[in-house]
């Protein structure tokens, strides 16, 4: 009896042994299902850990990864909640030093900022020696000459032309464009000029009595129809005058750091405002008029 | 399994399995197709792999899937016995005599290389299906479900076997 259980028992073994892999997929379709069907302790544990540790690194990871592949999109959308904020901070500047000069009431109302549309600097081109910038934005996104190009740490230029789609910008630092601007805390005002690509920026036309030293804040004046004052535009570098052509004049003429990096310019603030034709019809008029 | 095919298998598991994780299992092509890119690694496992090694390496693959996408037993379950059964359905195709350490793609088997992971599919997908609507069984809706991932599944599997077979008759 003995020998024949022991002879039955090597049989099945032999028989397991020959179909072992049959076995193997049974046991581990087996555990397979158990922990999914199951929900005893292990599986919740086994999720756990693997939430906590395995899972929850693995994602992080993986998550990291995403954002770096959204960067651009998250880049784009951190600049139209820029533009919205510094739109919101000069409109709120505005308002308050409106509401503290009662008598340009009328001024406020016309040149009140609508809002800033954010475009990629797409080309530069430099037409006879002066640099322009085209931009990806145009009449379809409510760009009209005259509108008055930010970047994120000072002042740009003008938009000169508007297509549908795009728009040509001329900059500061293009000859042909003069902007009146002031040294900040100080009042005194003149006008920004270039003298071409690559040369200095200057700021002309001060009182040579005015104590200006290198560091001061050059802002834009708002004597302009397109610029409201206060704009950062740059500081003044040095009170040194060498490499300038015609510096020696009746007025001071100081050397302007321009706070707009124009080598790495790739986007661009322009800010959509109230068209000003009105205020300019009538002083073109006025010039008329006197001639 | 010589070692380049270890490496291999071992560098295409990790990047399969975090694409299938991150981008295909969130995905859900028209509410019903999942895209199953994952049992394309069992065509990475060489033609002369034996079942126990077929059985092992589907199930670690499974396992590693569950646990990121917290469904233990899930995919280890239907994955290990596609992977046992590619022995039986990849046996009738070879020649004999023909080197057993080479993968199963077009380079070594022509069309019926594709034909071998449709079978492959096939099993992984009716038994994915079958345990995912569990006791919610409900035939018209498992089979719309499978029938929609296993079309996606296979055609993003042949992409990745084309690829390969680039690869290989490059060299």
């Amino acid at each position: 009896m003995r020998s024949f259980n022991i002879h039955r028992v090597r049989k099945l073994l032999d028989f397991i042994f020959a179909h072992k892999h049959w076995v193997i997929l049974l046991l581990l379709e087996a555990f397979s299902l158990i922990l999914f069907v199951g929900d005893g302790a292990y599986r919740k544990g086994l999720r756990l850990y693997a939430y906590s540790h395995v899972s929850g690194r693995i994602n992080e990871v993986l998550s990291k990864a995403r954002d770096y592949l959204n960067l651009h999109e998250q880049n784009e959308y951190l600049l139209h909640e820029k533009a919205r904020l510094e739109s919101e901070l000069i409109t709120l500047k505005r308002s308050i030093s409106d509401r503290d000069a009662e008598s340009i009431q009328l001024m406020r109302d016309t040149t009140s900022v609508t809002e800033y549309v954010v475009a990629r600097v797409v080309n530069q081109i430099s037409h006879l020696g002066d640099v322009y910038y085209m931009i990806n934005r145009g009449r379809s996104s409510g760009i009209a000459p005259d509108m008055a190009v930010l970047s994120e740490s000072g002042v740009v230029g003008i938009v000169l032309e508007a297509s549908n789609r795009y728009a040509i910008v001329i900059p500061v630092i293009n000859t042909q464009l003069r902007l009146s601007s002031s040294i900040k805390g100080k009042g005194y005002q003149g006008q920004l000029t270039t003298q071409g690509l690559h040369r200095p920026t200057i700021l002309g036309g001060l009182p040579l009595h005015a104590d200006i030293m290198p560091g001061d804040t050059v802002v834009t004046s708002g004597y302009s129809y397109i610029f409201p004052e206060g704009l950062m535009v740059g500081v003044v570098e040095e009170n040194s005058l060498d490499g300038i052509d015609h510096a020696a004049s009746a007025f001071g003429t100081y050397r302007i750091r321009l706070a707009t990096d124009f080598e790495r310019l790739s986007y661009v603030y322009v800010r959509i405002s109230t068209p000003m034709s009105e205020a300019m019809d009538l002083e073109r008029s006025l010039v008329e008029k006197s001639l | 399994m010589s070692i380049v095919n270890t490496l291999r298998l071992l560098l295409a598991s990790v990047i399969v399995l975090a694409i299938q994780v991150a981008v295909l299992s969130p995905m859900s092509l028209l509410g019903v197709a999942v895209p199953h890119l994952y049992p394309v690694l069992l065509m990475l496992i060489p033609v002369g792999a034996r079942p126990i090694r077929l059985l092992w390496i589907s199930f670690t693959i499974g396992m590693l899937l569950d646990m990121l996408l917290l469904t233990p037993g899930l995919h280890a379950s239907a994955l290990t016995l596609a992977g046992f059964l590619r022995y039986y359905f990849l046996s009738p195709m070879l020649d004999r005599g023909g080197n057993l350490d080479v993968l199963p793609t077009f380079a070594s088997l022509g069309a019926r290389a594709y034909f071998l992971y449709a079978e492959v599919l096939i099993v992984h997908h009716i038994v994915l299906y079958a345990l995912d609507m569990g006791l919610h069984f409900d035939f018209v809706t498992m089979s719309m479900r499978c029938v929609a991932g296993l079309l996606v599944s296979y055609a993003l599997g042949v992409l990745v076997m084309l690829l390969l077979s680039i690869r290989a008759n490059r060299r």
